[in-house]
């Protein structure tokens, strides 16, 4: 009976799991599953959890699309390029906001979270106007200034407390050292909260790279396009090539999957773990 | 270090000043006065008419010394682009629209006038007649047309004749009464796949405005006053409530998106739907699919106790009010509008397209195609509907296009078919919302 009252909660809290699990992952099976699905199968009356006619041929279709690869390099050169702008501008951002004593500090900050909560899509038709007077509609340069205007906030809110959690000891310590103040910000203070960094860089690439509405009302021509319009452009009328479009979908995931992949060994230890006694 | 840091974020913050304040630069006279034009084209079924086109546009700017810019945009994302261009400037010289889409930025007009160009052209390679009513607006022509999509009745050619029907249906009263026939709801088949969902676009009313137009009926009269409640409206709503009852009609057609009767025929489980010809143009090149493609049979648009009064939408190019270069959209449209090359183009567009030119239209390129044949002929019906039929005004077509998109009529087919309005009820809220509509025009 004791055994049962320890076992039970663990029992429900991994059912639990399971469920919640499932219902993340579900989506994103069917998406892979139907990729490789012929339109006839995707359409069957009942439907299949595994192809019954595993065809290659959506993504030869994608694949073998100038347009699609295009869409990838326009998408890939847009995310990084406002990564990095967004990261070298929010990290001295969140520094001076953690580490320094100015007047309207506060007043600062309130402002960056209310910019980050803004609703991006009230801001499309203003954003459109500037990027019109500037003679940069139809440029994916365009995107490079639109795009931080959300990046931005979302980085220096989120580096915040990451940047606050380097105690201010290790600073003091490479102050004593000779070290200036440029130089504590990036060669001491950057490089422990580096896990933080590049968190917060993964989730402004991966908003960047899925981004819709402004780069549709932005961009036009086929050259400048990026992977959600390419994927949206796929569907004529209302008829939608599933297979075409999940197979786009699964290929336009690999970046930000292998972007998480490989930063996985940032993301995990406390840099900070034995930096200070006591 | 730091001074020089100052200085530099000082000047890239003047200079971001600066260009903020630069007019735009609009589309005329980049350098040494070259003249461009842009022009927006709605992304088709496939690329190779788009293609086409855009090559014969570059081709005419090549020979006159004009860069012309062609860009292909998704017909989901048309009016968004459109609506931002509209507002924060960089509208295209030259646009694909259509009816609908101008109505409903009513009482502005963004598009050119084009009588002249219209007449003149239609003198040069002969314009359906069907055109004029989705072209001209207030005695003006803001569009000249280029192709037609029309609505064609797919029916399933194996149940059919399994109940002993050998050849489609030519009436609503025939369609019902086979849908009726071959309907087998445990089974999972329903008569008539037509949907009414929430999101259905422009689907649901497509499809009542021609059954009520067919019957007798119309929204508005010749004046713009607000007919709803008409025979031919009465007798569509008596048919959702009565059929869905029955199911005849899928019981999940109340959540129907645009693509739901798409998916409802394709996975085989309705017998009618209405649909674009973009439906058999993807049975008739799936491979997958070439069963169900031999068991359809493709037909024009039935008739009502009115004859067949159906809308036959015609899309065209719209030469922008905005634009600076309005003689030189003029031209390039006047050698797009060349029969030769319209021909040769319509083997690109066969069977979805209806060319506006009548005689390519009656070709036997068309006639010959199962699909073309009977697009052709649900474009070209004696007597055409346009949203705010009967009414002709600009306001009264407005006023039709715009409650098009309030999806009112989604609302009332919903609400009849699961039983929470009768059809007095649900005639008695349309006819409300139109007038609302019409009131706040």
């Amino acid at each position: 009976m004791k055994k049962m009252h320890k076992i039970l909660p663990v029992v429900v809290h991994r059912i639990v799991l399971i469920f919640y699990i499932l219902c993340a992952a579900l989506p994103i099976y069917w998406m892979i599953n139907t990729s490789f699905k012929t339109q006839g199968e995707i359409y069957s009356k009942v439907p299949t959890i595994f192809p019954k006619e595993f065809v290659l041929t959506n993504y030869i279709t994608v694949l073998s699309d100038p347009k699609f690869l295009i869409a990838i390099k326009n998408s890939l050169m847009v995310a990084v390029v406002v990564v990095f702008i967004s990261i070298m501008i929010a990290f001295p951002v969140a520094y001076s906001l953690t580490r320094r004593q100015f007047v309207g500090r506060r007043s600062y900050s309130k402002l960056i979270l209310f910019c980050y909560l803004l609703p991006s899509s009230l801001m499309y038709l203003p954003m459109y106007m500037v990027v019109s007077k500037l003679g940069l509609v139809n440029h994916t340069a365009a995107l490079f200034l639109i795009y931080p205007a959300f990046t931005l906030p979302y980085c220096c809110w989120i580096l915040m407390p990451h940047v606050g959690a380097v105690p201010t000891s290790i600073e003091e310590a490479a102050v004593m050292d000779g070290c200036g103040k440029i130089g504590v910000m990036y060669r001491i203070v950057f490089r422990l909260a580096l896990s933080g960094i590049v968190s917060t860089a993964i989730f402004a690439f991966a908003n960047c790279w899925g981004e819709y509405l402004y780069a549709l009302v932005t961009l036009t021509s086929s050259e400048q396009l990026t992977v959600p319009i390419y994927l949206s452009n796929l569907i004529v009328g209302d008829m939608f090539p599933w297979g075409e479009i999940m197979a786009g979908g699964v290929i336009a995931c690999v970046p930000v999957f292998l972007l998480y992949m490989f930063s996985a060994g940032f993301l995990s230890g406390d840099r900070n773990a034995g930096g200070v006694k006591g | 270090m730091k001074r020089f840091l100052a200085f530099l974020l000082a000047l890239v913050m003047l200079m971001s000043l600066v260009a903020c304040g630069a007019p735009n630069k609009g589309n005329d006279a980049a350098d040494g006065g070259n003249k461009k034009l842009v022009v927006w084209l709605e992304k088709l079924f496939n690329d190779r008419p788009g293609d086409k086109m855009a090559e014969r546009m570059m081709a005419w700017g090549d020979a006159n010394g004009v860069e012309v810019e062609v860009s292909f945009i998704g017909a989901v994302d048309f009016a968004n682009k459109l609506s931002a261009a509209i507002e924060g400037g960089g509208m295209p010289d030259i646009f694909i629209d259509y009816q609908g889409r101008l109505l409903n930025y009513y009482p502005e007009m963004i598009a050119a006038d084009v009588t002249d160009l219209y007449e003149e052209l239609d003198e040069a390679v002969g314009f359906s007649d069907a055109c004029a009513n989705s072209c001209y607006f207030e005695g003006k022509a803001r569009i000249i047309p280029m192709y037609s999509s029309g609505v064609i009745m797919y029916c399933r050619a194996d149940k059919l004749q399994a109940a002993g029907y050998n050849a489609p249906p030519t009436t609503w009263a025939e369609v019902v009464e086979m849908a009726r026939a071959v309907s087998d709801p445990d089974n999972g088949f329903f008569g008539l796949g037509i949907g009414c969902g929430p999101a259905n676009d422009d689907d649901c009313y497509d499809l009542a405005l021609n059954y009520v137009t067919s019957n007798g009926g119309a929204m508005f009269d010749e004046k713009g006053n607000v007919t709803v409640d008409n025979v031919g409206l009465r007798s569509w709503l008596e048919l959702w409530r009565d059929l869905y009852a029955e199911e005849v009609i899928p019981t999940d057609a109340l959540t129907w998106d645009s693509s739901g009767n798409n998916n409802t025929y394709l996975t085989g489980q309705s017998c009618f739907v209405f649909n674009a010809g973009t439906l058999g143009y993807s049975l008739a090149n799936d491979e997958s699919m070439a069963e169900l493609y031999e068991n359809t049979w493709f037909a024009p648009m039935p008739a009502g106790t009115a004859g067949t009064v159906i809308g036959s939408k015609y899309t065209g190019f719209s030469i922008s009010e905005a634009s600076e270069n309005k003689e030189l959209a003029m031209d390039l449209l006047r050698y797009i509008y060349k029969v030769d090359w319209l021909t040769e183009w319509s083997e690109y567009t066969i069977p979805l397209l209806v060319p506006a030119v009548e005689s390519i239209a009656q070709s036997e390129m068309w006639q010959e195609n199962t699909i073309g044949k009977a697009n052709v002929q649900s474009c070209m019906p004696d007597t055409a509907t346009w949203w705010g039929y009967s009414c002709d005004t600009m306001e009264g077509m407005a006023v039709g296009a715009k409650l098009v998109y309030t999806f009112g009529m989604n609302e009332i087919c919903n609400g009849v078919a699961s039983g929470e309005m009768t059809v007095d009820e649900a005639i008695a809220k349309y006819e409300a919302l139109a007038q609302e509509v019409k009131d706040n025009q």
